[in-house]
């Protein structure tokens, strides 16, 4: 359990940096950050009880994207302002490292199995943001405005 | 009301948007809204990756219509956050067309300086390391790797290197630095945690970020350019750890 908060305490870490080098906006930072550490600590709590790293990158996906968005809402901001950096602890760089560290070794196989989990992984966070969004429903602004548009040339 | 001055802000908002990594629907709907002020009968917007198409049109006016290609693009979510902020003031009548326009001219004209954030990268790193659940010792060295690589990294861009090189170079740089720092400095370290904390900034989170938001809303032509950029990126990354560790 304390490794856990550890792992967390990290994840908020890393996300604040995160957002000074793509420089968030100091007093949107700490959100950021509190998002990304809530997201991984919803991620290892699900791998431990699940079992499925897909899974839960999902479940930490989703989470992080919902907070992203109520914390767009409160401050009237665009959501990628938290979603960029807190999404990044769940972002599959170790895949890539393992994809080449496999090829180098050379066990193809290996390669081609961490290729894919990648892949799923990416997939697995595009989803998560997809039902989120789509839940949260911020389209009707959008679909406003191209019916207006639609209507103008006919 | 001044078309010419509406539609240059709008411009200016679509530019500084494009070039700081805005998603296309944001670029598209904030340019809109602004041109949609003039209450004219036509308001057509088209935004790409690499650029952006914008039209004003109505019976009384000729028509104007301008056409920016963006060569750069760079992630600064700070300059997003400053023209949401300008064009909703606008679009909601809170402030003059005339003090819009200077406020993003303003903007547009403030230099783009290369942020030396050293700090927050050996932060960045050495809280990834932290994350992954590694021991102090393997904390350290990725914080130092992260804080080496900062400074290749901003080197780079000062020299304005291409994008592949510039994350290529970066992660032979990383990935030769981790391999040394692994095989002379005293202690037990985890190599494979190390390089992952390590490669954590070059990896093309904002590309996939926003190439989902892009799929999202339906601008299908983005989201595959932004997914293409992100596999550019994560492809020069692996082939520079590859040649990295060879060599060490």
């Amino acid at each position: 359990m304390t490794d856990m908060i550890i792992q967390c305490v990290g994840a908020i870490i890393a996300v604040v940096g995160f957002g000074i080098v793509l420089r968030v906006p100091a007093k949107f930072l700490w959100w950021a950050g509190l998002d990304g550490g809530i997201g991984w600590l919803v991620y290892l709590t699900a791998n431990r009880m699940l079992e499925s790293p897909l899974l839960s990158t999902f479940l930490g996906a989703m989470v992080i994207s919902a907070g992203a968005h109520l914390c767009a809402r409160k401050f009237r901001t665009p959501v990628t302002m938290f979603l960029i950096p807190a999404n990044m602890t769940l972002v599959p760089g170790a895949g890539m490292y393992r994809i080449v560290y496999y090829i180098l070794q050379p066990r193809n196989e290996l390669s081609m199995y961490y290729f894919q989990q990648t892949l799923q992984t990416a997939g697995m966070i595009a989803l998560a943001m997809f039902v989120v969004n789509t839940a949260l429903g911020n389209f009707h602004i959008k679909r406003e405005n191209a019916s207006k548009r639609d209507g103008e040339n006919h | 009301m001044d078309y010419k001055l509406l539609f240059d802000t709008a411009v200016f908002a679509g530019e500084l948007l494009m070039k700081n990594g805005a998603e296309t629907y944001r670029v598209e709907d904030t340019m809109y809204r602004i041109l949609k002020k003039s209450n004219r009968k036509t308001v057509q917007v088209l935004v790409m990756m690499t650029g952006f198409v914008a039209t004003l049109d109505d019976p009384s006016m000729d028509s104007l219509t301008v056409v920016r290609r963006i060569n750069s693009r760079g992630t600064d979510l700070e300059m997003i956050d400053k023209v949401n902020v300008i064009s909703r003031e606008f679009c909601s009548d809170q402030i003059s067309l005339e003090e819009a326009f200077h406020r993003m001219k303003a903007l547009w004209r403030e230099p783009h300086e290369v942020r030396k954030n050293l700090t927050a990268m050996a932060a960045l790193t050495g809280g990834f390391a932290v994350m992954f659940g590694g021991s102090a010792a393997d904390v350290a060295v990725a914080a130092a790797t992260g804080f080496l690589t900062a400074a290749v990294l901003f080197f780079c861009r000062k020299i304005q290197l291409h994008m592949f090189l510039e994350n290529m170079l970066c992660s032979v740089f990383l990935a030769v630095v981790v391999g040394l720092a692994v095989t002379f400095l005293p202690g037990d370290y985890s190599r494979d945690l190390i390089v992952v904390s390590a490669i954590m900034p070059l990896v093309p989170g904002a590309a996939i970020t926003n190439a989902v938001f892009d799929t999202l809303h339906g601008d299908y032509l983005s989201g595959l350019a932004r997914a293409a950029e992100a596999f550019v990126i994560a492809a020069a990354v692996a082939l520079g750890i590859g040649i990295g560790m060879s060599l060490i």
